[in-house]
Protein backbone atom coordinates (compact mmCIF):
# COMPACT_ATOMS: atom_id res chain seq x y z
CA UNK A 1 0.00 0.00 0.00
CA UNK A 2 1.65 3.86 -0.72
CA UNK A 3 0.21 6.59 0.76
CA UNK A 4 0.45 10.35 -0.61
CA UNK A 5 -0.41 13.24 1.75
CA UNK A 6 -0.92 16.37 -0.10
CA UNK A 7 0.54 18.12 2.89
CA UNK A 8 3.68 18.59 5.09
CA UNK A 9 6.18 15.95 6.02
CA UNK A 10 4.47 16.59 9.49
CA UNK A 11 1.47 14.88 7.92
CA UNK A 12 3.15 11.87 6.53
CA UNK A 13 4.83 11.40 9.63
CA UNK A 14 1.65 11.58 11.68
CA UNK A 15 0.53 9.06 9.26
CA UNK A 16 3.36 6.31 9.95
CA UNK A 17 2.80 7.01 14.16
CA UNK A 18 -0.69 5.51 13.28
CA UNK A 19 0.46 2.70 11.55
CA UNK A 20 3.16 1.66 14.01
CA UNK A 21 0.06 1.65 16.55
CA UNK A 22 -1.67 -0.44 13.74
CA UNK A 23 1.18 -3.02 14.08
CA UNK A 24 3.38 -1.89 11.22
CA UNK A 25 6.98 -1.57 11.52
CA UNK A 26 9.30 0.87 10.41
CA UNK A 27 11.72 -0.09 7.98
CA UNK A 28 14.23 2.46 8.45
CA UNK A 29 14.62 5.42 10.82
CA UNK A 30 11.84 8.66 9.85
CA UNK A 31 14.23 11.64 10.88
CA UNK A 32 16.68 12.19 7.94
CA UNK A 33 20.27 12.69 8.59
CA UNK A 34 21.69 16.22 8.34
CA UNK A 35 18.19 17.22 7.10
CA UNK A 36 16.13 19.84 9.42
CA UNK A 37 12.31 20.28 8.93
CA UNK A 38 12.57 23.50 7.68
CA UNK A 39 15.39 22.34 4.96
CA UNK A 40 13.63 19.35 3.19
CA UNK A 41 9.68 19.97 2.31
CA UNK A 42 9.33 15.88 1.53
CA UNK A 43 9.77 12.82 3.67
CA UNK A 44 8.76 8.86 2.71
CA UNK A 45 8.36 6.34 5.22
CA UNK A 46 8.33 2.99 4.62
CA UNK A 47 6.90 0.31 7.20
CA UNK A 48 6.13 -3.37 6.73
CA UNK A 49 3.75 -5.80 8.32
CA UNK A 50 3.63 -9.48 9.53
CA UNK A 51 1.33 -10.95 6.84
CA UNK A 52 -0.02 -13.15 8.98
CA UNK A 53 -0.61 -10.27 12.40
CA UNK A 54 -4.19 -10.20 12.81
CA UNK A 55 -6.01 -8.52 15.89
CA UNK A 56 -8.06 -11.38 16.17
CA UNK A 57 -5.59 -13.77 15.59
CA UNK A 58 -5.98 -16.48 18.95
CA UNK A 59 -2.03 -16.46 18.72
CA UNK A 60 -0.38 -14.19 20.66
CA UNK A 61 2.46 -14.19 18.12
CA UNK A 62 0.47 -13.57 15.36
CA UNK A 63 -1.34 -10.71 17.35
CA UNK A 64 -1.01 -6.85 16.62
CA UNK A 65 0.98 -4.88 18.96
CA UNK A 66 2.99 -1.95 18.46
CA UNK A 67 7.13 -2.50 17.70
CA UNK A 68 8.48 -0.65 20.83
CA UNK A 69 11.40 0.45 19.09
CA UNK A 70 9.58 2.27 16.03
CA UNK A 71 6.74 3.92 18.07
CA UNK A 72 10.01 5.59 20.03
CA UNK A 73 11.47 6.24 17.29
CA UNK A 74 8.13 7.89 15.69
CA UNK A 75 7.60 9.45 19.01
CA UNK A 76 11.59 11.69 19.07
CA UNK A 77 10.95 12.15 15.25
CA UNK A 78 7.33 14.31 15.74
CA UNK A 79 8.95 15.57 18.48
CA UNK A 80 11.45 17.13 16.34
CA UNK A 81 8.78 18.16 13.47
CA UNK A 82 6.82 19.61 16.67
CA UNK A 83 10.17 22.27 17.95
CA UNK A 84 10.76 23.22 14.49
CA UNK A 85 9.52 25.11 11.40
CA UNK A 86 8.45 22.33 8.69
CA UNK A 87 8.60 23.08 5.48
CA UNK A 88 5.29 22.49 3.40
CA UNK A 89 6.29 21.83 -0.29
CA UNK A 90 3.39 24.45 -1.64
CA UNK A 91 5.58 26.87 -0.21
CA UNK A 92 8.96 26.13 -2.14
CA UNK A 93 10.17 26.93 -5.24
CA UNK A 94 9.69 24.28 -7.70
CA UNK A 95 13.61 24.58 -8.77
CA UNK A 96 14.21 23.74 -5.44
CA UNK A 97 11.33 20.96 -5.00
CA UNK A 98 13.13 19.34 -7.85
CA UNK A 99 16.17 18.82 -5.80
CA UNK A 100 14.51 18.06 -2.78
CA UNK A 101 12.92 15.14 -4.29
CA UNK A 102 15.74 13.68 -5.99
CA UNK A 103 17.27 13.92 -2.43
CA UNK A 104 14.24 12.06 -0.63
CA UNK A 105 14.36 9.48 -3.60
CA UNK A 106 18.19 8.85 -3.32
CA UNK A 107 18.11 8.72 1.11
CA UNK A 108 14.97 6.18 0.38
CA UNK A 109 16.83 4.02 -2.17
CA UNK A 110 18.59 1.58 0.90
CA UNK A 111 15.47 0.99 2.47
CA UNK A 112 13.29 0.45 -0.69
CA UNK A 113 16.16 -1.71 -2.72
CA UNK A 114 16.69 -4.11 0.56
CA UNK A 115 13.12 -4.35 0.98
CA UNK A 116 13.12 -6.20 -2.70
CA UNK A 117 11.87 -2.96 -5.03
CA UNK A 118 13.44 -1.54 -7.94
CA UNK A 119 14.34 2.13 -7.25
CA UNK A 120 12.93 3.98 -10.85
CA UNK A 121 16.14 5.21 -12.18
CA UNK A 122 14.92 9.09 -13.86
CA UNK A 123 18.71 9.74 -14.55
CA UNK A 124 18.57 13.12 -12.01
CA UNK A 125 20.96 15.67 -13.65
CA UNK A 126 22.46 18.94 -12.41
CA UNK B 1 52.61 0.38 11.13
CA UNK B 2 54.41 3.72 11.41
CA UNK B 3 54.19 6.31 9.12
CA UNK B 4 55.94 9.99 9.28
CA UNK B 5 54.22 12.73 8.10
CA UNK B 6 56.76 15.46 6.61
CA UNK B 7 54.85 18.69 7.17
CA UNK B 8 55.88 21.89 4.76
CA UNK B 9 54.54 25.27 6.28
CA UNK B 10 52.66 27.25 3.97
CA UNK B 11 52.17 30.75 4.98
CA UNK B 12 51.09 32.27 1.37
CA UNK B 13 49.50 31.67 -2.05
CA UNK B 14 49.63 32.77 -5.42
CA UNK B 15 49.68 31.89 -8.67
CA UNK B 16 52.65 31.98 -10.89
CA UNK B 17 54.28 29.92 -14.14
CA UNK B 18 55.24 26.73 -12.16
CA UNK B 19 53.96 24.92 -8.85
CA UNK B 20 56.35 24.70 -6.09
CA UNK B 21 57.21 25.71 -2.52
CA UNK B 22 59.71 28.35 -1.22
CA UNK B 23 59.90 30.07 1.70
CA UNK B 24 56.75 29.54 3.17
CA UNK B 25 55.02 30.67 -0.67
CA UNK B 26 53.23 28.21 -2.42
CA UNK B 27 53.16 28.89 -6.01
CA UNK B 28 50.44 27.42 -8.20
CA UNK B 29 50.39 26.93 -11.69
CA UNK B 30 46.80 27.60 -12.32
CA UNK B 31 46.17 26.75 -16.11
CA UNK B 32 48.49 23.07 -15.24
CA UNK B 33 46.04 22.29 -12.81
CA UNK B 34 42.74 23.72 -14.31
CA UNK B 35 44.02 21.15 -17.11
CA UNK B 36 44.73 18.60 -15.30
CA UNK B 37 41.15 19.02 -13.40
CA UNK B 38 38.94 19.38 -17.16
CA UNK B 39 40.30 15.67 -17.96
CA UNK B 40 37.08 14.72 -16.24
CA UNK B 41 34.68 14.93 -19.24
CA UNK B 42 32.28 15.58 -16.85
CA UNK B 43 33.20 19.01 -16.25
CA UNK B 44 32.45 22.17 -18.04
CA UNK B 45 34.42 24.62 -16.42
CA UNK B 46 37.30 25.09 -13.71
CA UNK B 47 38.18 28.33 -11.79
CA UNK B 48 40.83 28.65 -9.56
CA UNK B 49 40.77 31.38 -6.94
CA UNK B 50 42.83 31.93 -3.66
CA UNK B 51 42.14 33.25 -0.54
CA UNK B 52 43.68 34.05 2.58
CA UNK B 53 43.29 34.34 6.68
CA UNK B 54 42.29 37.90 7.35
CA UNK B 55 40.68 38.98 4.02
CA UNK B 56 37.49 39.97 3.22
CA UNK B 57 36.33 36.89 1.50
CA UNK B 58 33.18 34.93 1.82
CA UNK B 59 33.48 31.68 0.07
CA UNK B 60 30.32 29.55 -0.80
CA UNK B 61 28.63 26.76 -0.87
CA UNK B 62 32.08 25.06 0.21
CA UNK B 63 31.62 21.45 -0.41
CA UNK B 64 34.92 19.69 0.88
CA UNK B 65 37.90 20.95 2.48
CA UNK B 66 41.43 18.65 1.64
CA UNK B 67 44.77 19.07 2.84
CA UNK B 68 47.44 18.47 -0.13
CA UNK B 69 49.27 15.28 0.83
CA UNK B 70 51.26 12.70 -1.23
CA UNK B 71 53.47 9.43 -0.74
CA UNK B 72 56.99 10.15 -0.05
CA UNK B 73 57.74 6.37 0.22
CA UNK B 74 55.79 3.88 1.54
CA UNK B 75 53.01 1.43 -0.03
CA UNK B 76 50.18 2.88 -1.87
CA UNK B 77 49.40 6.61 -2.49
CA UNK B 78 47.09 8.77 -0.70
CA UNK B 79 43.29 8.70 -1.03
CA UNK B 80 43.96 5.37 -2.33
CA UNK B 81 40.73 3.91 -4.83
CA UNK B 82 40.46 7.66 -5.57
CA UNK B 83 43.96 9.22 -6.74
CA UNK B 84 46.23 5.98 -5.61
CA UNK B 85 45.58 2.26 -5.94
CA UNK B 86 43.85 0.47 -3.43
CA UNK B 87 46.65 -0.24 -1.57
CA UNK B 88 46.90 -0.48 1.61
CA UNK B 89 48.31 2.56 2.76
CA UNK B 90 49.42 4.23 6.35
CA UNK B 91 52.89 3.27 6.68
CA UNK B 92 56.22 5.23 5.27
CA UNK B 93 56.69 8.54 4.81
CA UNK B 94 53.82 11.32 3.80
CA UNK B 95 54.22 14.84 2.89
CA UNK B 96 51.54 17.40 3.89
CA UNK B 97 51.24 20.73 3.28
CA UNK B 98 50.30 22.48 6.34
CA UNK B 99 48.86 25.66 7.04
CA UNK B 100 46.23 25.62 3.65
CA UNK B 101 43.52 23.79 2.18
CA UNK B 102 41.88 22.86 -1.01
CA UNK B 103 38.30 24.04 -1.01
CA UNK B 104 35.53 22.24 -3.35
CA UNK B 105 32.48 24.80 -3.72
CA UNK B 106 30.17 24.75 -6.59
CA UNK B 107 26.13 24.29 -6.87
CA UNK B 108 25.01 20.39 -7.17
CA UNK B 109 21.69 20.71 -5.48
CA UNK B 110 19.64 22.86 -3.51
CA UNK B 111 20.16 22.94 0.80
CA UNK B 112 23.51 21.91 0.55
CA UNK B 113 27.69 22.54 1.83
CA UNK B 114 28.84 25.43 4.21
CA UNK B 115 29.81 29.06 4.21
CA UNK B 116 33.87 29.74 5.03
CA UNK B 117 34.21 33.75 6.15
CA UNK B 118 37.99 34.65 5.98
CA UNK B 119 37.43 37.60 8.94
CA UNK B 120 34.40 38.67 10.63
CA UNK B 121 32.24 37.05 13.45
CA UNK B 122 31.56 34.01 11.22
CA UNK B 123 35.88 33.78 10.38
CA UNK B 124 35.88 32.99 14.41
CA UNK B 125 33.70 29.59 13.91
CA UNK B 126 36.00 28.41 11.40
CA UNK B 127 38.96 26.61 11.26
CA UNK B 128 39.47 26.91 7.77
CA UNK B 129 39.10 30.96 8.14
CA UNK B 130 42.98 30.29 9.26
CA UNK B 131 44.28 28.44 6.73
CA UNK B 132 45.44 29.43 3.24
CA UNK B 133 43.03 28.74 0.45
CA UNK B 134 43.10 27.05 -2.80
CA UNK B 135 39.45 27.54 -4.10
CA UNK B 136 38.75 25.39 -6.74
CA UNK B 137 35.39 26.28 -8.39
CA UNK B 138 33.51 23.46 -10.07
CA UNK B 139 30.68 23.78 -13.05
CA UNK B 140 29.70 19.59 -14.09
CA UNK B 141 28.34 19.50 -17.47
CA UNK B 142 24.89 20.02 -18.16
CA UNK B 143 22.75 16.63 -18.00
CA UNK B 144 25.23 15.12 -15.94
CA UNK B 145 23.91 12.82 -13.97
CA UNK B 146 23.56 13.84 -9.71
CA UNK B 147 25.24 10.50 -8.85
CA UNK B 148 28.33 11.33 -11.42
CA UNK B 149 28.49 15.33 -10.79
CA UNK B 150 28.89 14.55 -7.35
CA UNK B 151 31.61 11.88 -7.68
CA UNK B 152 33.03 14.87 -10.07
CA UNK B 153 33.24 17.58 -7.53
CA UNK B 154 35.07 14.63 -5.06
CA UNK B 155 37.66 13.29 -7.52
CA UNK B 156 38.30 17.23 -8.64
CA UNK B 157 39.22 18.13 -4.45
CA UNK B 158 41.62 15.02 -4.18
CA UNK B 159 43.30 14.89 -7.64
CA UNK B 160 44.07 19.27 -6.67
CA UNK B 161 45.54 18.23 -3.26
CA UNK B 162 47.38 15.59 -4.27
CA UNK B 163 48.72 17.76 -7.47
CA UNK B 164 50.17 20.33 -5.08
CA UNK B 165 52.12 17.85 -2.80
CA UNK B 166 53.79 16.07 -5.57
CA UNK B 167 54.80 19.21 -6.77
CA UNK B 168 56.51 20.17 -3.56
CA UNK B 169 58.31 16.64 -2.92
CA UNK B 170 61.56 18.31 -2.61
CA UNK B 171 60.73 20.90 0.41
CA UNK B 172 62.07 20.51 3.11
CA UNK B 173 59.89 19.31 6.34
CA UNK B 174 59.21 21.96 8.82
CA UNK B 175 58.10 19.63 11.08
CA UNK B 176 58.19 15.58 11.13
CA UNK B 177 55.18 13.78 13.44
CA UNK B 178 55.95 10.34 13.98
CA UNK B 179 53.05 7.76 14.35
CA UNK B 180 53.08 3.97 15.06
CA UNK B 181 50.63 1.58 15.50
CA UNK B 182 52.12 -1.65 16.42
CA UNK B 183 50.84 -5.28 15.68
CA UNK B 184 47.52 -6.21 18.52
CA UNK B 185 49.52 -8.77 19.65
CA UNK B 186 51.98 -6.05 21.12
CA UNK B 187 49.33 -3.83 21.87
CA UNK B 188 47.78 -5.69 24.37
CA UNK B 189 51.09 -6.78 26.11
CA UNK B 190 51.81 -3.00 26.08
CA UNK B 191 51.36 -0.96 29.41
CA UNK B 192 49.24 -3.48 31.26
CA UNK B 193 48.94 -1.00 34.22
CA UNK B 194 46.89 1.15 31.60
CA UNK B 195 42.99 0.79 30.63
CA UNK B 196 42.86 0.03 27.33
CA UNK B 197 41.10 2.07 25.08
CA UNK B 198 39.57 1.87 21.56
CA UNK B 199 37.48 4.34 19.50
CA UNK B 200 34.73 3.98 17.72
CA UNK B 201 34.72 5.79 14.03
CA UNK B 202 31.22 6.65 13.63
CA UNK B 203 30.72 7.87 9.14
CA UNK B 204 28.10 9.02 7.65
CA UNK B 205 26.58 6.67 5.02
CA UNK B 206 23.15 7.57 4.26
CA UNK B 207 22.95 8.03 0.52
CA UNK B 208 24.00 10.44 -1.99
CA UNK B 209 25.74 13.57 -1.09
CA UNK B 210 25.48 12.15 2.69
CA UNK B 211 28.45 9.49 2.13
CA UNK B 212 32.04 8.54 3.11
CA UNK B 213 34.06 6.37 1.41
CA UNK B 214 36.53 3.64 2.76
CA UNK B 215 39.33 2.80 0.47
CA UNK B 216 37.24 4.30 -2.56
CA UNK B 217 34.24 1.79 -0.91
CA UNK B 218 31.12 2.92 -0.07
CA UNK B 219 30.67 2.99 3.82
CA UNK B 220 27.11 2.24 3.73
CA UNK B 221 28.57 -1.19 1.83
CA UNK B 222 30.94 -2.13 4.82
CA UNK B 223 30.69 -3.72 8.26
CA UNK B 224 32.23 -2.16 10.91
CA UNK B 225 36.24 -3.00 10.74
CA UNK B 226 39.61 -2.55 12.30
CA UNK B 227 41.74 0.05 10.54
CA UNK B 228 45.22 1.26 12.00
CA UNK B 229 44.88 5.66 12.51
CA UNK B 230 47.87 6.15 10.21
CA UNK B 231 45.79 4.63 7.62
CA UNK B 232 43.15 7.51 8.00
CA UNK B 233 46.38 10.11 8.30
CA UNK B 234 46.96 8.93 4.63
CA UNK B 235 43.47 9.37 2.79
CA UNK B 236 41.72 5.94 3.81
CA UNK B 237 38.61 7.75 4.30
CA UNK B 238 37.26 9.80 2.06
CA UNK B 239 34.02 12.26 2.92
CA UNK B 240 31.49 12.81 0.08
CA UNK B 241 29.46 14.13 2.57
CA UNK B 242 27.96 17.70 1.29
CA UNK B 243 25.14 18.43 3.60
CA UNK B 244 25.24 20.24 6.92
CA UNK B 245 28.44 22.07 6.82
CA UNK B 246 28.73 22.87 10.33
CA UNK B 247 28.83 18.87 11.72
CA UNK B 248 29.95 16.99 8.57
CA UNK B 249 33.60 15.45 8.36
CA UNK B 250 35.13 16.01 5.32
CA UNK B 251 38.17 14.81 4.18
CA UNK B 252 40.76 17.45 5.84
CA UNK B 253 38.95 16.51 9.00
CA UNK B 254 39.27 13.03 8.47
CA UNK B 255 43.24 13.56 7.81
CA UNK B 256 43.65 15.76 11.32
CA UNK B 257 41.21 13.45 13.19
CA UNK B 258 41.44 15.28 16.66
CA UNK B 259 40.38 12.25 18.47
CA UNK B 260 42.95 10.07 17.02
CA UNK B 261 45.34 12.85 18.02
CA UNK B 262 44.55 13.05 21.34
CA UNK B 263 44.66 9.36 21.93
CA UNK B 264 47.94 9.49 20.98
CA UNK B 265 49.10 11.98 22.98
CA UNK B 266 47.49 9.99 25.97
CA UNK B 267 48.89 6.74 24.78
CA UNK B 268 51.25 5.38 27.37
CA UNK B 269 50.70 7.72 29.77
CA UNK B 270 46.93 7.43 30.47
CA UNK B 271 45.87 5.18 28.39
CA UNK B 272 47.01 2.18 26.21
CA UNK B 273 45.27 3.24 22.70
CA UNK B 274 44.58 -0.01 21.03
CA UNK B 275 42.42 0.73 17.88
CA UNK B 276 40.23 2.37 15.68
CA UNK B 277 36.83 0.60 14.63
CA UNK B 278 34.88 2.87 12.30
CA UNK B 279 30.99 1.93 11.37
CA UNK B 280 28.91 3.51 9.02
CA UNK B 281 25.69 5.47 9.99
CA UNK B 282 23.07 3.88 7.79
CA UNK B 283 19.09 4.84 7.19
CA UNK B 284 17.65 0.93 8.12
CA UNK B 285 16.96 -0.15 11.12
CA UNK B 286 18.10 -3.60 10.53
CA UNK B 287 21.38 -1.59 9.22
CA UNK B 288 21.67 0.30 11.89
CA UNK B 289 21.09 -2.92 14.69
CA UNK B 290 23.70 -4.99 12.84
CA UNK B 291 26.50 -2.25 12.43
CA UNK B 292 26.22 -0.78 16.23
CA UNK B 293 26.40 -4.76 17.44
CA UNK B 294 29.14 -5.40 15.00
CA UNK B 295 31.06 -2.37 15.92
CA UNK B 296 30.61 -3.04 20.15
CA UNK B 297 31.35 -6.61 18.90
CA UNK B 298 34.73 -5.67 17.45
CA UNK B 299 35.54 -3.75 20.93
CA UNK B 300 34.67 -6.68 22.68
CA UNK B 301 37.05 -8.52 20.86
CA UNK B 302 40.08 -5.95 21.54
CA UNK B 303 38.92 -6.60 25.36
CA UNK B 304 39.40 -2.63 25.68
CA UNK B 305 37.46 -0.93 28.89
CA UNK B 306 36.36 1.88 27.53
CA UNK B 307 35.74 3.40 24.49
CA UNK B 308 35.33 6.90 22.62
CA UNK B 309 32.43 7.50 20.12
CA UNK B 310 32.51 10.24 17.64
CA UNK B 311 29.33 10.78 15.82
CA UNK B 312 29.05 12.44 12.27
CA UNK B 313 25.84 14.77 11.52
CA UNK B 314 22.34 14.77 13.47
CA UNK B 315 18.88 13.44 13.55
CA UNK B 316 19.09 9.97 12.22
CA UNK B 317 22.38 9.14 13.28
CA UNK B 318 21.52 9.90 16.54
CA UNK B 319 19.89 6.75 16.72
CA UNK B 320 22.96 4.72 15.73
CA UNK B 321 25.40 7.21 18.59
CA UNK B 322 23.08 5.57 20.96
CA UNK B 323 22.81 2.26 20.16
CA UNK B 324 26.72 2.02 19.81
CA UNK B 325 26.77 3.43 23.77
CA UNK B 326 23.96 0.87 25.16
CA UNK B 327 25.13 -1.94 23.73
CA UNK B 328 29.01 -0.79 24.67
CA UNK B 329 27.46 -0.07 28.69
CA UNK B 330 25.83 -3.33 28.45
CA UNK B 331 29.29 -5.23 27.40
CA UNK B 332 30.93 -3.74 30.15
CA UNK B 333 32.64 -0.73 27.77
CA UNK B 334 32.73 2.62 28.97
CA UNK B 335 32.00 5.13 26.75
CA UNK B 336 32.64 8.36 25.66
CA UNK B 337 30.03 10.28 23.55
CA UNK B 338 31.06 12.79 20.87
CA UNK B 339 28.18 15.25 19.26
CA UNK B 340 26.55 18.45 18.67
CA UNK B 341 23.65 19.53 19.52
CA UNK B 342 20.12 21.15 17.94
CA UNK B 343 19.04 22.64 21.16
CA UNK B 344 17.16 25.86 19.28
CA UNK B 345 18.41 29.24 19.39
CA UNK B 346 18.04 29.51 22.98
CA UNK B 347 19.72 25.83 23.72
CA UNK B 348 16.15 24.99 25.68
CA UNK B 349 15.09 22.11 23.13
CA UNK B 350 15.92 18.81 23.44
CA UNK B 351 19.38 18.56 22.19
CA UNK B 352 19.73 15.20 20.02
CA UNK B 353 16.51 13.28 18.56
CA UNK B 354 17.54 10.18 20.89
CA UNK B 355 18.89 9.40 24.03
CA UNK B 356 19.76 6.44 26.42
CA UNK B 357 20.01 6.94 30.29
CA UNK B 358 23.86 5.06 29.69
CA UNK B 359 25.14 8.28 28.09
CA UNK B 360 26.56 9.91 31.47
CA UNK B 361 29.91 10.99 29.53
CA UNK B 362 28.94 13.60 26.60
CA UNK B 363 31.25 15.60 25.11
CA UNK B 364 29.51 18.51 22.89
CA UNK B 365 30.69 20.60 20.02
CA UNK B 366 27.70 23.34 20.23
CA UNK B 367 24.56 24.27 18.97
CA UNK B 368 24.35 24.46 15.65
CA UNK B 369 20.99 26.77 15.91
CA UNK B 370 22.88 29.29 17.59
CA UNK B 371 21.94 32.03 15.02
CA UNK B 372 24.63 34.43 13.84
CA UNK B 373 24.86 37.59 11.46
CA UNK B 374 27.88 37.73 8.99
CA UNK B 375 28.17 41.01 7.69
CA UNK B 376 28.97 41.86 3.64
CA UNK B 377 32.33 40.89 2.43
CA UNK B 378 33.96 43.06 -0.32
CA UNK B 379 34.89 39.49 -2.47
CA UNK B 380 32.55 36.60 -2.21
CA UNK B 381 33.99 33.33 -4.05
CA UNK B 382 31.29 31.39 -5.45
CA UNK B 383 27.78 31.85 -5.12
CA UNK B 384 25.69 33.93 -2.68
CA UNK B 385 22.73 33.29 -4.32
CA UNK B 386 22.76 29.52 -2.27
CA UNK B 387 22.56 31.51 1.12
CA UNK B 388 18.71 31.03 1.19
CA UNK B 389 18.67 27.11 0.79
CA UNK B 390 21.99 26.55 2.30
CA UNK B 391 21.67 24.14 5.31
CA UNK B 392 21.04 26.52 8.53
CA UNK B 393 20.07 29.66 6.29
CA UNK B 394 16.17 30.00 5.48
CA UNK B 395 14.06 32.03 3.17
CA UNK B 396 15.20 35.37 3.83
CA UNK B 397 18.50 34.71 5.09
CA UNK B 398 20.73 36.92 2.42
CA UNK B 399 19.38 40.80 3.76
CA UNK B 400 19.36 43.83 1.62
CA UNK B 401 22.46 45.18 2.35
CA UNK B 402 24.70 41.99 2.23
CA UNK B 403 24.78 40.51 5.54
CA UNK B 404 23.32 37.09 5.79
CA UNK B 405 21.59 35.84 9.12
CA UNK B 406 22.17 32.35 9.54
CA UNK B 407 22.37 29.12 12.30
CA UNK B 408 26.24 28.52 12.78
CA UNK B 409 25.01 25.43 10.94
CA UNK B 410 25.77 26.96 8.00
CA UNK B 411 29.31 27.17 8.46
CA UNK B 412 31.84 24.68 7.48
CA UNK B 413 33.27 22.89 10.84
CA UNK B 414 31.65 25.36 13.31
CA UNK B 415 30.35 21.95 15.30
CA UNK B 416 32.40 19.05 13.84
CA UNK B 417 31.88 16.40 15.99
CA UNK B 418 35.55 15.40 16.08
CA UNK B 419 36.28 18.28 18.30
CA UNK B 420 38.01 20.03 14.85
CA UNK B 421 36.48 23.47 16.01
CA UNK B 422 37.86 27.24 16.27
CA UNK B 423 35.71 28.00 19.92
CA UNK B 424 35.88 24.90 22.49
CA UNK B 425 36.19 24.84 26.04
CA UNK B 426 37.98 22.60 28.31
CA UNK B 427 36.49 21.20 32.02
CA UNK B 428 39.50 21.22 34.23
Amino acid sequence: MCFLHDGSALAVLTSARDAVHAGWHLAHHPLYGNYRPHQQPYRSVLLSRDPFASDESPSEIFRVSPDPWSLRLMEAALAVYGSDRVLDPRDVPETLLRACSQIDRELMRLPIEQSGWPVNEENPVV
Amino acid sequence: MKLEVHKVAVRRLAFGAETGIRDGLLTIDAKRLQSLLLEDARLADVKLELAHPGESVRIMPVKDAIEPRCKLDGPGEVFPGFVGPVETVGQGRTLALGGMAVLTAGRLVAAQEGIVDMSGPGAEYTPFSKTCNLVVLLTPREGVKLHEAEETCRLAGLKAAHFLAVQCKSARADAVESYSFPPLAQAMQAHPDLPKVAYVYMLQSQGLLHDTWVYGVDAKRILPTLISPTEVMDGAIVSGNCVSACDKNNTYVHLNNPIIKALYERHGKEINFVGVVITNENVTLADKQRSSSYAINLARMLGVEAVVISEEGFGNPDADLVLNCVKAEKAGIKTVLVTDEYAGANGASQSLADSCVEGTAVVTAGNANQTVILPPMDRVIGDIGQADVIAGGFFGSRRADGSLEVEIQAILAATNELGFTRIGAYTI
